[in-house]
């Protein structure tokens, strides 16, 4: 599925503008940001802490600490990037503070769906990788999430984290064939008939 | 189940690609990868949602709450700082511990019945309508000619007016100017709102407050502003000519030449340039600021030829040629149109023999008795064939 077309990445020179515009206080530069940004910050949060009440809060102190701190920003990382880190130790830092993650047996059930057979299975995957993913660690999580699904790049993801390439090119490796070996039990022990099939036409 | 995967080696590290791009492009053959790789492409399929109205609202009362509360911050700061010497502080850190303890101790519940005596009701009426007893006013010239003048602002900035003459607008109490005429005003400015912004303009610049405490200079008899910052930072976006904005922190100060000034100042660097015919990167960088700062009525050409010159020596003909038949077009001296016209010519001549018999004919139609006619002439002889229609 496209995105839609306000959600591409910035031109650094129109990166540079909205910046420039947030330090000399221009309210419409403060909204266009507001705007594009925080879905996608949103999305991260709440995926990397299954909880949309704190997602929010989350997004409110990142976006409190961003307007407060632009004219500090230096520019020598994409704003999302700065943003998503700024996101990232919010939400660990708010996640401890109010110890409120749900595990992955508060989480709610799988809906039946209608769409097709195919579809119909790959939400359920995805839906069971969540759940997969909320029992990783903190940073095996953060890492892959931000790599295979929100599309970081791996220096990206060592200036957000803070940590050194090759151990995230190491976490990473490690994470994915943990993910896969469960994913690949699932299937074949609790998989619906769906999936089954589509397995099996896999493997032949 | 499959085997145990032996670990990447250090050229797939290098080569580590997201598992669904890896599935679009076809190269995940292990069915288990691919499973996780569908997952994986799912979850970033999945659309963003509308950014919320609602958040916004909430994020920008939340914002102007915090602003408020920083303000407060920063005058009870600036309050506590005025005591001196040290001793006092300490001396009235004490007694409002003591008026802490004697309001709590008022407050207890046996002594709730008591009636308000008339000299604390006094003094909390007092308290209350301190705030406003000076009405402010929207606009407002402050004189420092005879003595210097302190003002707080509706925005809690307090400025010092050591001498000349300021104006001050403040009807939009977030975003007040300051217009200093002559003279010297000193700020501390405390955190602005967000959308909120501070501006002091002079006849040379207009320095944009980030919440800072900083100083403005435009001596009397002077053609410059000497912008000084204390704390904070502090943009300063000079007056005309297409200069950058410039920002300054702590301890940097920049003087700010008056338009003027700096038109004459790149005319005398670019006189330098034409002397010496210089090619370099820096003498480019001059050229184009000078470009884009002088007046529309000023004659450009030398410096153009120059610039022509140089893109000549650089091979980028193209450029050349057409800064030349500006110049040629525009320059006020006849013997310059001249040249330019010439070197154009020869330019074009190099790039192809037809271009140049028609550039070396229209000079001869200009300037029938040119410096260069022989020139010329003698190119249009030497390619006979070509230059007959």
């Amino acid at each position: 599925m496209s995105k839609p077309v306000e959600y591409l990445p910035l031109s650094p020179l129109a990166e540079r503008e909205l910046v420039e515009g947030m330090r000399r206080g221009d309210a419409a530069a403060y909204r266009q940001v507001f705007d594009r940004f925080s879905p996608r910050i949103t999305r991260i949060i709440c995926r990397l802490f299954s909880d949309a009440q704190l997602a929010r809060d989350v997004v409110q102190t990142t976006f409190l600490i961003v307007f407060q701190k632009i004219v500090h920003f230096d520019g020598r990382s994409s704003l999302l990037t700065w943003m998503t880190r700024i996101a990232i130790h919010e939400g660990y830092a708010q996640a401890k503070k109010q110890s409120r993650r749900v595990s992955p047996e508060q989480q709610e059930p799988i809906k039946p769906s209608l769409t097709p057979e195919d579809q119909h299975s790959d939400r359920e995957l995805s839906h069971k990788l969540l759940q997969l993913l909320s029992t990783l660690p903190e940073d095996k999580r953060t890492a892959l999430l931000l790599f295979e699904v929100e599309g970081f790049s791996v220096s990206e993801i060592a200036e957000i984290t803070g940590e050194p390439r090759g151990t995230l090119l190491a976490r990473l490796s490690r994470t994915r064939a943990q993910l896969q070996k469960d994913l690949a039990e699932w299937c074949t022990q609790g998989l619906p008939s769906t999936l089954r099939s589509v397995r099996g036409r896999e493997h032949a | 189940m499959p085997d145990q995967k032996q670990p990447p080696t250090e050229q797939e590290h290098a080569t580590l690609v997201p598992l669904r791009l890896a599935l679009q492009a076809g190269r995940t053959p292990d069915p288990d990868e691919a499973t996780l790789a569908r997952a994986l492409r799912t979850l970033a399929d999945e659309p963003l949602a509308e950014p919320s109205d609602a958040a916004w609202a909430e994020l920008a009362r939340a914002t102007a709450r915090q602003a408020t509360q920083r303000r407060w911050r920063y005058h009870f700061i600036e309050w506590w700082r005025s005591f001196q010497p040290a001793g006092l502080r300490v001396a009235m850190g004490a007694a409002a511990l003591a008026c802490v303890a004697l309001v709590l101790g008022a407050s207890l519940p046996t002594r709730v019945e008591t009636p308000q005596p008339l000299a604390q009701r006094g003094l909390l009426f007092s308290l209350r309508h301190l705030g406003n007893a000076g009405r402010w006013k929207d606009q407002l010239v402050l004189d420092a000619r005879a003595h210097s003048q302190h003002l707080v602002l509706r925005a809690g900035a307090q400025l010092v007016l050591s001498t000349g003459q300021l104006q001050v607008e403040q009807a939009n109490r977030n975003r007040p100017a300051l217009h200093l005429a002559v003279g010297r005003v000193a700020l501390a400015v405390p955190p602005i709102v967000v959308g909120g912004q501070l501006v002091v303009h002079t006849a040379d610049a207009q320095v944009i407050v980030h919440g800072t405490r900083f100083s403005v200079e435009r001596p009397s008899g002077h053609q410059h502003t000497l912008v000084a910052v204390e704390e904070g930072l502090v943009e300063v976006r000079p007056e005309g000519g297409h200069r950058p904005a410039v920002f300054l922190r702590a301890g940097e100060s920049l003087l700010v030449e008056s338009l003027p000034a700096y038109r004459e100042s790149l005319r005398t660097q670019v006189s330098a340039l034409i002397e010496h015919e210089r090619c370099d990167a820096p003498s480019d960088q001059i050229l184009t600021r000078y470009f884009d700062a002088v007046a529309p009525s000023e004659d450009i050409s030398a410096a153009r030829y120059l610039r022509g010159t140089c893109a000549a020596g650089r091979g980028d003909t193209a450029l050349a040629v057409s800064l030349l038949e500006q110049v040629a077009q525009s320059a006020g001296s006849a013997l310059r149109k001249d040249n330019a016209l010439a070197r154009s010519a020869q330019l074009r001549a190099e790039r192809s023999p037809a271009e140049g018999i028609a550039a070396w004919q229209q000079y001869l139609d200009r300037f029938p008795n040119g410096q260069h006619r022989a020139t010329a002439q003698r190119f249009l002889q030497r390619s006979p064939r070509l230059s007959t229609p």
